[in-house]
This record gives structure tokens, sequence and C-alpha cells, in this order.
């Protein structure tokens, strides 16, 4: 009976850790490129109490055995990476990423992460930098004289910007590269939008905008947060139950070994 | 008058092996896949051989557990759109292989491993027609195109077929774990005629309400137990006084 207690209560754990990451779904449903994670829950042994096909008496064999399981464990949360909705902002260095793929910026030490917030900045030195200011790895550099509002992102990245004057020039300003993952729910979440790459994800293949199977960019777009209200506030409800169930569950395993308790007066 | 006592302590036993049995059903109440578990009573004397029966035929001596099995009716459906998400519709298993044993469950919550292989959320290896499924070096998941009959196949090009198995009697298989299960020895999985929706899972088929009066039988027949347990102690405790 007592191991019912624990069953339940890991079963109360585990909702608890889905409200958790339910309730970081929600707080992010406006977070530009943000992708939802769900909870995966793995198996947890049984405790055999009689193995099935042993000997019962005079050549009878148990059927099936009695075993009693002990309850949930999570193995972790996985990211869900469908596309978000597409936003206008007419910002000529926001760019969505319409398809598979994710961008590459640069920490200040030099590691690599992965994102899909296109929302990208000059900064004082003319380089292209995300909204942190970290570094796009592509190394993107705005020269002097070059009209911010005039340059432009093809959807194979290709940047371009336009030099005033008579008559004005275009120039190459360079190439925004994609970064994709074989299994791209085992990147690890940095925390500010930023993915690292570890080994359950596999190594980054770079390749060109809209080119074997990565999407292709879209200038002047924002990706919005894939997280759907309904379907966040549905596990909730049923999470939020599943924790009461559970907990009465408990109350009525003290009821019974209060009842035994009372064998004895 | 003492066997009483002993038939009434079996069946406070018994309701507390079946609220245990409840708590683990409750707590997989959002487990995918999850096939409740249910437990069928009989009378002690039933477990016993004929022999002893013989010797047995004027006490009752209580009840005892005959069997445990899952109830395999199937959950209900909830649509995930995320592309290694699984569910059958209709009688039937995933095959995965863990440490050589071939298992099966209706879990179909899938990922991609760092190999490019299609695994279970515990990383235990889907088993396609041909072995298992590896994906493509350039594979991202929404590639993957999985059909009714479930062949799989990356950006058009077929890489394989999840394999889709029943059992006439799924009853004789054992569980291991949460949602596997492993079939007994000399029982051949055959051909099976779910089908496979991607972007979907199945939820675990636990109906609380089912349960919860379960449970609160249970509490309750435990108490009657424990009731007709201490009137036959009363009883003893008079006679002996007198």
């Amino acid at each position: 009976m007592l191991r019912a207690l624990y069953t339940s209560a890991s079963g109360m754990k585990a909702q608890e850790l889905q409200i958790d990451n339910t309730a970081n779904n929600l707080a992010n449903v406006n977070t530009t490129g943000f992708k939802r994670s769900h909870m995966d829950f793995a198996d947890l042994l049984y405790t055999t109490l009689k193995q099935p096909g042993t000997n019962e008496s005079a050549g009878q064999t148990t059927p099936t055995g009695l075993q009693i399981g002990s309850g949930v464990r999570a193995v972790g949360t996985a990211k869900v990476f469908t596309p978000g909705t597409m936003e206008q902002t007419g910002s000529a260095l926001d760019v969505a990423i319409e398809g598979d793929g994710f961008f590459k910026v640069l920490l200040p030490n030099g590691e690599s992460r992965y994102t899909r917030a296109g929302s990208f900045r000059i900064d004082g030195t003319g380089q292209m930098v995300n909204t942190d200011g970290h570094l796009l790895a592509d190394g993107i550099t705005v020269q002097d004289g070059i009209n911010l509002t005039k340059i432009s992102i093809g959807s194979d990245g290709t940047v371009t910007g336009v030099t005033e004057g008579t008559p004005t020039a275009v120039t190459q300003l360079g190439q925004i590269q994609l970064y994709r993952f074989l299994n791209p729910a085992g990147l690890s979440s940095e925390g500010s939008n930023l993915y690292a790459a570890t080994a359950a994800s596999g190594a980054e293949v770079a390749g060109v905008p809209g080119q074997t199977g990565l999407g292709s960019l879209r200038q002047g777009f924002l990706e919005g947060s894939n997280v759907e209200v309904v379907t966040e506030l549905i596990s909730l409800i049923s999470a939020q139950r599943a924790y009461e169930i559970n907990s009465r569950a408990i109350r009525a395993g003290d009821e019974m070994l209060s009842t035994s308790a009372d064998i004895v007066r | 008058m003492i066997n009483g006592i002993y038939s009434a302590a079996t069946a406070m036993q018994r309701a507390t092996e079946r609220h245990e049995l409840i708590a683990q059903n409750l707590a997989q109440v959002n487990m995918p896949g999850y096939r409740r578990l249910t437990m069928r009573q009989q009378t002690f004397e039933a477990s016993l051989s004929q022999a002893d029966q013989q010797l047995l035929r004027h006490n009752s001596l209580g009840t005892s557990v005959a069997q445990q099995t899952n109830d395999f009716t199937q959950g209900p459906m909830e649509r995930t759109d995320s592309p290694l998400d699984f569910a059958l519709n209709g009688d039937g298993f995933f095959v995965v292989e863990a440490q050589g044993q071939q298992l099966y469950t209706r879990n179909g919550t899938f990922q991609i491993d760092a190999a490019g292989q299609l695994v279970t959320a515990d990383g235990v290896p889907v088993m396609g027609e041909n072995g298992p499924l590896t994906m493509p070096p350039d594979f991202t998941p929404s590639m993957l195109q999985v059909g009714a009959d479930g062949t799989a196949s990356v950006n058009g090009v077929q890489i394989g077929k999840l394999k889709v198995v029943s059992f006439p009697d799924p009853h004789v298989l054992s569980q291991r774990g949460v949602t596997l299960f492993a079939a007994p020895s000399g029982v051949a999985p055959s051909v099976s005629t779910a089908t496979v929706s991607q972007g979907t899972r199945e939820r675990s088929n636990v109906q609380p309400v089912t349960e919860l009066v379960d449970m609160i039988s249970a509490v309750r027949t435990q108490e009657a137990a424990q009731r007709a347990m201490s009137t036959i102690s009363q009883a003893i405790q008079n006679y002996t006084r007198q």
C-alpha cells in the first residue's frame, strides 16, 4: 500500500513538471522564434511480486504474474520545431526562415549557438548582430555610406546594399547560411532563444537557404512563437486534473492504512 | 472461527492490491499508449490443485489474485502534428527491439537519435519490416512522411516500412515497463490491419471515473473486511471470557 502512495506521488510530480513546462510555453506565446516543448515520460521498472510462468502448485503455472509499477518518470522535454506564424514587421533586418534551418550566431567566447529568431541589428562597427549583440556567424558587415533601409536580403540569403550617390551602386555584402541538424529535438535550449548542438542532435550541416531541404528566407518578417494557446490550456487542464486525481489516490491509500491500523485497538 | 479472520485478512490484502493497481493506472493517466491494468480475483481454493482442494473442502480461505491483465481497448487520439508522433488505428503494435528482444508498444511518440535511427523516447530502436529505420544524412523531421500502411519516405524516397503486428489475443502479452509489452515464447505475431496515422498520439485508455469508482470500492471493501475481522475477534473474546 505504501508503494501505491509513492506511485501516486510520482504521478503528481510528473504532472507538476507538465504544468511547469506548459507555463513556460504560455509565457513565451509572443516570443519571436520560440518553439514550444513537450514532456516525454519514460517507463519505470516494475517490481515483480510474482513472476509470470512460475509454479503455483502441483503443475499449475501462473498465466501472467503480478507486477506493479512504481510510477512515472520524465525523460526530458523535447522542442517541437513546427513553424510559427509569420508576422510582417517591415524592418529590413528582420528575417524569418520559411522551413527548416537555424541562423548561427557566435557568443563572445567564440562558441556557436543556433537560433530561429531572425531579428537582427547593425552594431557600432557595421556588423550584423542579433538583439543580444551576438555576431551572425556569416560575418556580414555593412560599410559606411550604405542606406540601412535599402539593404535587401534575398530568399537564398544573399545580402546586398545600395550606396547612395548618383548613380546608386549595388554592393554585395555577404551570404547568410542556414544550419540544420539530424535531430533538432536533441538541441539544448540555452535561453535567449538560442540552442546549442549536443551529441544527441548531431553535428551542424550548413547550406544555402532554399536548397537541399533548407527553408528560404523572408525579409521584413519575423517568425512568431509556435505555442498554441488552446492546446496549452487543454494540457494545463488535463495536467491539473491528473494531479488532483493522483492526490485522491493518496488520500484513499491513507484511509486504507488507517483502517488497517484500526485492526488492533 | 479463526479461519474467518484469515479470510478477512486476505480480503483486506486484495483490496490494497487493487488500490495499488488503481494508483498505477491513475499515475499514467496522461501517458501516451498506456493500457490500463485490471485485476481478476478468485477464491483462494481455485488457485489450489485438485488434491489440495479436497483437503480444504469445508473451509473458505478468502480470495487470491487470479490474473492481472491489461485492457487493450483503444485510447482517445490526440492530434499533435509532430512528424514523429504516430498512432495506430485498430488492433496492432509497433515493434521495438531492446537488448535483442522484440517488444511491442502502442506508444508511438518517437524520436531520431544522433545516428539517424527512429527510436522511442527511451532510445530503443523502432523496427521496420527490414530492421531499424535509418534516416538519410541531410534529414530533418519535417521531411518524414509516413503513409497509412506504415510506408516511410523522406522527400518522396522510400526508406522503409514501419513494422506493425497484431496478436489474436493480446492478453497473453506481459507488460515490460509502462508501455512496452513482451510476447511469451511460442506466440508469434501476425500481420496487423491497423492503419498508421502520423502527427497523432494515442492517449492512455485510463478513464479517471472508472478508476475512482473502483478506488472507492476497494477502500470500502477493505473497511468492510476489517469490520468483519473485528466482529469475529470480539466474538472470540466474548467466548473466551465466558
